[in-house]
């Protein structure tokens, strides 16, 4: 099984440094709250990115997760990593905003993933592959594509992904391979459609 | 395994994420089956294309967030801190109202007090009240001082003549519950 590895991405902070700053922020510093969003705005971003495929929502989404975090950090714990609780309420947070817009939010990351990675060598084949994929992910059921996400693109194992989601990891493995399977077949469609 | 596995098993084991009890089942089968093995180089593939789909969030995104929380919290604060203040205000308006309610009431059974003070005859300071116009009535006569400076506290004078025929000249204070009355006996009302 040659394939290559989920892109796996670690944010380690200094542990006393977090603990003093979540000390500080329940303290009402405005300061050390500012810099907990600083040090977490990226993964929780991009989580938000690629749970909605859609940069406007995700943006919101990532916003309401901050406040959530502002009005309840007097019950975060100072000892505890506050990574698991930001992307569970992220998810959280997301899936509500798929339901209320019916799983139906308009797909803009294609074009700006695009544009971001930008290459004057990449030609229009490998953005429409791209496209595609995208589309393929927007799919599936939102906790599919949660599921896939964290599994697949952030690398936690089925079980960390079973906490994240609030879900049984029996629940999460259906997931992931149901998801794999329409995936799958999504693109193969739209491969023979160009054919 | 008799037949091919099913294609979301063929999922689990291209993510590695098949039952250890499976596995050697599906590693058999995909020895001899080339239609197996392609739908998991199939998975395998998407999984690749996912991969290199995405990029991290751009620093555009990043700094609208980061605004938004923090003019959200700023907001919030402001919220927090302007009803403070307004439930403060309430409750200092509300204590005024209450002690001046209680300061005010009449207490049951005590009438306000008027205290007439009875001072001693004195005689009258003719230029004081050289002026004071008469006005007759059937049950007294009434005068005011219209002119004369009247010293402060002492919002006006003016003269009572009883029944009886005695007369005393009231000043009315600035205090409606104080009343001065004089005695004018033995006393030249029309000095000149």
């Amino acid at each position: 099984m040659g394939m290559a590895l989920p892109s796996v991405r670690v944010f380690m902070f200094e542990p006393d440094r977090l603990r003093e700053l979540i000390r500080d922020a329940k303290a009402g510093n405005a300061e050390s709250f500012n810099m907990l969003v600083r040090m977490h705005e990226r993964p929780v971003l991009r989580l938000a990115q690629r749970f909605l495929l859609n940069r406007e929502a995700a943006r919101d989404a990532a916003q309401e997760v901050f406040l959530r975090l502002y009005q309840k950090i007097g019950t975060i714990h100072e000892d505890k990593d506050l990574g698991p609780w930001l992307y569970r309420t992220t998810a959280n947070i997301c899936f509500d905003l798929q339901r209320r817009a019916k799983n139906n939010l308009p797909l803009d990351v294609a074009a700006d993933a695009a544009s971001l990675e930008y290459d004057p060598e990449q030609n229009a084949s490998a953005r429409q592959q791209k496209e595609c994929v995208l589309a393929a992910l927007k799919e599936l059921s939102p906790r599919e594509r949660q599921a896939i996400v964290l599994r697949d693109l952030e690398g936690y194992s089925t079980a960390e992904v079973a906490n994240l989601l609030g879900s049984t990891e029996a629940t999460v493995r259906s997931q992931i391979s149901t998801g794999r399977v329409k995936m799958r077949h999504f693109l193969r469609a739209q491969i023979r459609e160009r054919e | 395994m008799n037949g091919h596995p099913n294609e979301t098993l063929l999922a689990l084991y291209a993510g590695g994420e098949i039952d250890t009890r499976e596995r050697p089942g599906v590693e058999a089968h995909l020895d001899t089956c080339g239609k197996c093995r392609n739908t998991i180089s199939e998975i395998e593939h998407v999984r690749q294309l996912l991969s290199s789909t995405f990029t991290e969030p751009a620093h555009e995104d990043l700094q609208l967030v980061r605004d938004g929380v923090s003019s959200a919290v700023a907001g919030s604060t402001g919220r927090r801190s302007s009803w403070r203040w307004n439930t403060a205000a309430t409750a200092v308006v509300g204590i005024s109202i209450i002690c001046a309610l209680l300061l005010n009431r009449k207490q049951p059974g005590v009438a306000l007090k008027q205290d007439t003070v009875q001072l001693p005859s004195v005689p009258l300071v003719s230029r004081q009240f050289s002026n004071l116009s008469w006005s007759a009535t059937p049950k007294q006569h009434r005068a005011r001082a219209r002119e004369a400076p009247l010293q402060a506290g002492i919002r006006a004078a003016s003269v009572v003549t009883a029944p009886d025929g005695t007369s005393q000249l009231k000043l009315t204070t600035a205090d409606p519950n104080v009343v001065i009355l004089l005695s004018l006996e033995g006393t030249d009302r029309h000095e000149n």
